[in-house]
């Protein structure tokens, strides 16, 4: 089995052309086939394989311990390093070209299989070339361009490079019939297969969300920011409010952003028990705030109380504890069943940002995507209530609101293809953008996620929230207190 | 217990191993495992594009499988085998294949089925492979390489590669295997694949034709030096008159005038009708040595390498020994004592030699009966050698007995080359075979 002429170098192109290295893995390309062609050749012993190799294993451990550690790339640490993959091996690949067998010993690659040379062992070898050609069709689909122009590619390569094996028996003209098959075929195949596994997470999700219910985590939350296809709502019933007016009820709130998911900074919980009377006292205040009455079931021992902004105390819950963090989520511990409770609202909540909560943390990815957007809108010169209207005017403008994401620059960071080349999503982006920006203009932010009152049951009296009502938005810090922005473009309300 | 259990296991994954190769090529295996690869890292469509290359190997594949179902022929072939082989040695045998249909067969291959090599339950939890116990902890507890090492044992390293062919109506052609047989034994064949790949080349379709055939191959064997055996001859009657007659042996020695009282059956009438006168055959009686050769089937616990080496030294000496002047007596224990005869007429070397192309281990409770059986014939052989893999006692004991018996001997000793020099033969005359320097040993002595 030998890869026919320029199938090397073809396909490290193809794999520069798709990470936007095409200059040099040009001149790698060139600098294979050319010492391939011209036959050039020099004598390479065992002892260099092996040095070849081993420096080879050492590139690759380094390489992984500073992309888990440094997590500076936007993917996940294993996509980079499939898509580094061919610069890695290039070593190993360029000294099998070079040597005069035209193959590698195979115990070079293998270090427990050195031992055995010192006896009588008959040495394999290997053609490295094909393995290269694989490695680099693969490190290729990790750029994650959506274009035709991959599979275009990957079909021309891996059919050039099963021309040499296949049949004489049947005439040229049936291989090229069926390569055209083959292709349709394979091209119907992976639109398939990526509508169908949409669908089937959808339906999955929904399936474990009737069975589990969504209780979140009140340290971690993960966004659909970056995936692209329509997020689907259920319009199933979790909460009946009593309400004299539509509000913002947050469930968890999140103090830093990584890798399009928001987290809270803050492990510890603070116990707040109940007095005589069953009241759950967050905040003594003098005058006496709004109330709100909800009613709900949960599914867990542990559930997180929605409630609105500025909660000060808690009524007729029955619960086995309660408790708050720094953030200003709020965790029961109850046994499945009927849940009811009223709150106690001052619709401003006054708690300082600590020194524990990282409410102005804004990481080197996303330090570089505002800019270029404070920049245009002048948010420099404006205090921080003229930044939040302003922002609201931008984003009800300016923007759209869609539950169906498509990708525009897969290159560009999901934020920045939503800021300034999409300028359309849902809740999640408006949300982030909003903390993010505040943030580098230095204003304390944070992300909250919960529910909005929206739907009112005139004949009930109360306000149904279900689960499309999910919502996400930002708090700010601006003159003393926590306001919540909710920067979304108001129409979300009738998705 | 535990390998007990891992038995089904490897025995499973040898099977479909073996299918698995049988119907992929070469580039079938490689886009197998590219297609693996490519479902692995494509099982998130958003992640990477991995998924497009899987769904356009699936369709070729699919295609390749499909083609598969539409393999139809009728051929006749024909395997030629050599009598023998040598373990280690290079031989050619020949397939004469035609086709009985009308049309031309291109784009073929001869894929030849060997015997299933996979071993038993009992020999996979018994014989070990040698050097075993230098393997690491994991290792001695799986047994992997024990299973690999069996499964190659029983195929004496053979693995035929296809050969191409294409057939015309009418035709005859040859196909020349060149193979090579790492280890002694019986090879055996159970028939002949006729494959033909698909466009892509990637599967095989495959027709099977039963052509059970076996042929043996001999132990290696080194050069040896000479033993003199002479000294001491006892008077042996043998030969060919031993295996057809009884009585005295003689050997025709020269013509002499009739003497009153020669036996009347050895005149010459010839040389009477002649002369005119009564003439008398005159013969010599014929001596013959017999030596035996030893061979101690025990290797101990270290394994079955310096076994081998013990039978191919046996298989040296079978061969190097002149059978014109000599009976060679090849003895060794099984689960019996078997005493093999050859030389003047009685067997040919080569069947002792077929002997030691299937002799296998035994335990050493065996050891005692080998040693009674030497000691009972020590008084009528000429010379004796002896070739052991393992030392102890007994064995020290029985050679201290047959240097006292006053027979020639010469005794071999194969040993791990590190304990060459540990070995308590203290006076007796043993050539130590260091199992890493068979011929440097051999030729020293």
């Amino acid at each position: 089995m030998q890869t026919p002429l320029l199938l090397l170098g073809a396909s490290i192109i193809f794999w520069g052309w798709h990470i936007n290295l095409l200059i040099i893995s040009m001149l790698l390309g060139i600098a294979l086939e050319a010492v391939k062609i011209s036959k050039f050749s020099i004598e390479i012993n065992d002892v260099v394989f092996d040095r070849v190799s081993d420096i080879t294993t050492i590139l690759n451990i380094a390489f992984l311990l500073f992309i888990f550690f440094t997590n500076t790339f936007e993917e996940t640490w294993i996509i980079t390093y499939i898509k580094w993959l061919p610069l890695l091996f290039f070593p190993i690949i360029f000294f099998q070209i070079l040597s005069d067998r035209r193959k590698i010993p195979f115990s070079s690659l293998f270090y427990t299989q050195r031992k055995k040379r010192s006896k009588d062992y008959q040495e394999s070898e290997i053609d490295f070339s094909f393995y290269y050609v694989a490695i680099c069709l693969l490190s290729a689909s990790a750029s994650n361009v959506e274009s035709i122009a991959f599979y275009s590619g990957a079909a021309i390569l891996i059919l050039y490079g099963l021309f040499p094996s296949r049949s004489d028996r049947f005439h040229i003209t049936h291989w090229l019939g069926l390569v055209v098959l083959i292709v349709s075929a394979g091209y119907l195949g992976h639109i398939i297969l990526s509508k169908t596994q949409l669908k089937l997470e959808t339906v999955v999700e929904e399936i474990f969300l009737e069975l589990f219910g969504d209780e979140p985590d009140p340290f971690f939350r993960q966004t659909k920011i970056g995936s692209i296809g329509e997020m689907k709502l259920s319009g199933k019933i979790v909460y009946r409010v009593k309400s004299d007016k539509p509000m913002l009820l947050r469930r968890a709130v999140f103090d830093q952003y990584n890798n399009r998911a928001w987290y809270a900074s803050v492990k510890g919980w603070n116990n707040i028990s109940a007095d005589k009377s069953n009241l759950y006292l967050i905040k003594k205040t003098e005058t006496v705030g709004n109330k709100i009455s909800i009613y709900g079931n949960n599914k867990h021992d542990e559930l997180l109380l929605i409630h609105p902004n500025g909660s000060i105390a808690y009524k007729g819950l029955t619960v086995d504890r309660l408790d708050k963090n720094l953030l200003g989520t709020i965790k029961v511990i109850k046994k499945p069943g009927y849940l009811y409770y009223n709150v106690e609202y001052k619709e401003k909540e006054t708690t300082p940002p600590s020194k524990e909560t990282k409410d102005t943390l804004l990481r080197k990815t996303e330090k570089n995507i505002f800019p270029e957007f404070i920049g245009k809108y002048r948010l420099n010169d404006l205090s921080p209530q003229e930044v939040i209207l302003k922002l609201k005017h931008i984003f009800a403008n300016e923007y759209q609101y869609t539950l169906d994401y498509r990708v525009i620059d897969s290159k560009a960071h999901p934020l920045a293809d939503f800021l300034y080349n999409n300028k359309a999503g849902h809740c999640e982006y408006y949300a982030t953008v909003t903390v993010l920006i505040l943030r580098s203009l230095g204003i304390p932010a944070r992300y909250v996620s919960g529910y909005s009152l929206s739907e009112y049951d005139s004949a009930k009296n109360l306000y149904l929230v279900r689960e499309r009502h999910a919502h996400a938005w930002a708090t700010v810090w601006v003159n003393g207190q926590w306001i919540d922005v909710d920067t979304t473009p108001a129409i979300w309300h009738h998705y | 217990m535990f390998q007990r259990l891992l038995f089904p296991f490897y025995s499973l994954f040898s099977t479909l191993n073996y299918r698995f190769s049988l119907r992929f090529t070469q580039e079938g295996k490689f886009c197998s495992g590219l297609l693996f690869a490519s479902a692995v890292i494509g099982i998130d469509t958003r992640q990477t594009l991995a998924y497009q290359i899987f769904t356009l190997l699936l369709a070729i594949f699919l295609c390749s499988f499909f083609y598969s179902l539409f393999f139809r022929g009728n051929f006749r072939v024909k395997r030629t085998l050599p009598q023998y082989a040598t373990a280690g040695k290079t031989f050619t045998y020949k397939i004469d294949i035609e086709t009985l249909g009308n049309k031309q067969e291109k784009g073929l291959e001869i894929i030849e089925v060997l015997r299933d090599q996979r071993p038993t339950l009992n020999e996979f939890l018994n014989r070990k492979e040698p050097d075993e116990q230098q393997r690491n902890i994991f290792d001695r507890i799986f047994l992997f390489y024990r299973w690999v090492w069996l499964m190659n044992k029983n195929s004496l390293g053979i693995n035929p590669k296809p050969q191409a062919v294409a057939l015309l109506p009418g035709n005859v052609i040859t196909v020349s295997f060149e193979v090579t047989a790492s280890l002694r034994g019986k090879l055996e064949f159970q028939g002949i694949y006729i494959a033909r790949k698909d466009p892509f080349g990637l599967f095989r379709a495959l027709i099977k034709i039963s052509q059970v055939q076996s042929m043996l191959v001999l132990p290696e064997r080194f050069i040896v030096p000479n033993i003199p055996m002479s000294g001491g001859r006892k008077d042996q009657l043998g030969g060919v008159t031993l295996a057809s007659s009884v009585g005295d042996s003689e050997e025709f020695y020269s013509m002499r005038d009739y003497v009153h009282g020669d036996p009347v059956r050895n005149i010459d009438w010839k040389s009477w009708a002649k002369t005119g006168k009564p003439i008398i055959r005159e013969y010599q009686e014929e001596f013959f040595s017999r030596k035996a050769l030893i061979l101690d089937t025990y290797s101990g616990e270290k394994g079955e390498k310096n076994f081998e080496i013990a039978v191919s030294i046996a298989a040296s000496y079978v061969v190097s020994i002149e059978d014109q002047e000599s009976l060679l007596d090849l003895m060794f224990v099984e689960e019996d004592v078997y005493c093999f005869t050859s030389g003047r007429n009685t067997a040919h070397k080569s069947n002792a030699l077929e002997l030691l192309a299937g002799v296998v281990p035994s335990n050493n409770t065996a050891f005692p009966l080998l040693s009674g059986s030497v000691k009972k014939r020590s008084s009528i052989l000429n010379g004796i050698i002896c070739v052991f893999s393992h030392w102890d006692k007994e064995r020290k004991e029985l050679i201290q007995f047959l240097q006292s018996s006053g027979s020639p001997l010469k005794v071999f000793l194969v040993v791990e080359e590190d304990e060459k020099n540990k070995i308590d033969s203290k006076g007796l005359n043993i050539t130590i075979i260091g199992n890493n320097s068979i011929r440097e040993c051999l030729l020293n002595k």
